[in-house]
């Protein structure tokens, strides 16, 4: 998958001490590390105890790892482990009252803490292709993205271009994002089969 | 839900609409992140120095065997010991409920540098046998660094309590 050369790229350039590198992979995971705090429910001062932790053990974590592409796969298993101890430390001093509803497998675990990565990968490839999209299609787009709906006229009017050319232009914004080299592997097979660049 | 779909061998393209409800979840993502996890990764990173020779932390009594478990929790006993090590030097800490009291082996006197993971830095210098205190004990994670009479900086991992 696209990504994960990325990943590896950032992991060893963070290793030789890229800050930019690893600011990109605090971007990417911590809405991982978040994602799983909240399904083991944990306070909000557990959650930054976990991240620090997570983040700790990252740090020195980077300089051991044989296959450096293996590093969203080692961070959720820390974070996932982290979220346990503290989740069943919390239900112990909470006197048994505090719910974690992780009476589930550790089977269903490891595939909850799946589905989230692949989802946190997901998104992280969709901000940067949106990231890479001309300036009026990101502009069009977070209008129409917005928690309260922007009515078509007003948008027309802030970007100067037709009430009728919303739609189309819509249309081949989103198409231009669905063909982001970032987005390969994520999308489905039409997708795939568009440009040849996947080294994000 | 698209995070179960998106790892199905049969993905589903998207048409324009999901392809909009999905960029706004991913777009609003990061803004849900608490800023003290970014915090906590940018202070964590300051560790990184490549140059340095790291200790790596070798024995540890809360997961390693009985040295200091079987100690009662008196004023002065240990209630946990760790080492760190590297090839040329080693820190033995022992951690009481108000201090810190360390040995760097060989022993030697030299300035140990403890650097915190809240941005706090200060300076102990070890005794004739290679002893130093840290009292009170840091409140958040810290790690030790420091030049040996050889010319090699040594670090340690970072050090949770």
């Amino acid at each position: 998958m696209a990504e994960d050369s990325t990943v590896a790229d950032l992991v060893v350039r963070a290793r030789k001490g890229d800050q930019d590198a690893w600011d990109q992979l605090l971007d990417r995971y911590n809405p991982f590390i978040l994602a799983i705090c909240r399904r083991y429910r944990l306070s909000r001062e557990d959650m930054n105890d976990v991240a620090q932790t997570v983040w700790l053990r990252a740090v020195q974590k980077l300089g051991s790892l044989q296959t450096p592409g293996a590093f969203p796969g080692w961070l959720a298993t820390v974070t996932q482990r982290e979220c346990l101890h503290t989740a069943q430390a919390a239900r112990r001093r909470d006197g048994g009252e505090y719910f974690v509803d992780f009476d589930r497998s550790p089977d269903e675990q490891a595939a909850m803490v799946g589905r989230e990565l692949e989802l946190a990968e997901l998104r992280a490839a969709l901000r940067a292709a949106f990231a890479q999209l001309p300036p009026r299609c990101r502009e069009l787009l977070l209008l129409l993205m917005r928690d309260e709906p922007m009515a078509y006229v007003e948008i027309a009017e802030r970007l100067r271009m037709s009430v009728g050319g919303i739609g189309p232009t819509r249309g081949r914004c989103l198409e231009r994002l669905r063909q982001s080299p970032y987005l390969m592997g994520f999308l489905g097979p039409e997708a795939d089969d568009v440009g040849s660049g996947g080294d994000g | 839900m698209w995070g179960a779909a998106a790892m199905d061998d049969q993905k589903p393209g998207w048409d324009d609409d999901e392809l909009m409800a999905e960029l706004a979840l991913a777009l609003r993502a990061p803004g849900e992140v608490p800023l003290e996890f970014a915090e906590a990764g940018q202070l964590a990173f300051t560790w990184l120095s490549i140059d340095d020779e790291l200790a790596e932390l070798t024995y540890d009594s809360a997961y390693d065997g009985d040295r200091a478990g079987t100690l009662t929790r008196d004023e002065s006993a240990p209630l946990r010991a760790l080492t760190y090590s590297s090839p040329e030097l080693t820190f033995e800490l022992e951690i009481t409920d108000e201090a810190v009291h360390g040995q760097i082996v060989p022993c030697q006197v030299l300035d140990i540098q403890v650097l915190t993971l809240s941005g706090e830095e200060l300076v102990v210098t070890t005794d004739q046998v290679g002893c130093f205190t840290l009292r009170p004990i840091p409140r958040t994670p810290f790690y030790l660094r420091c030049h040996t009479a050889v010319g090699i900086d040594v670090v340690t991992n970072w050090i949770a309590i």
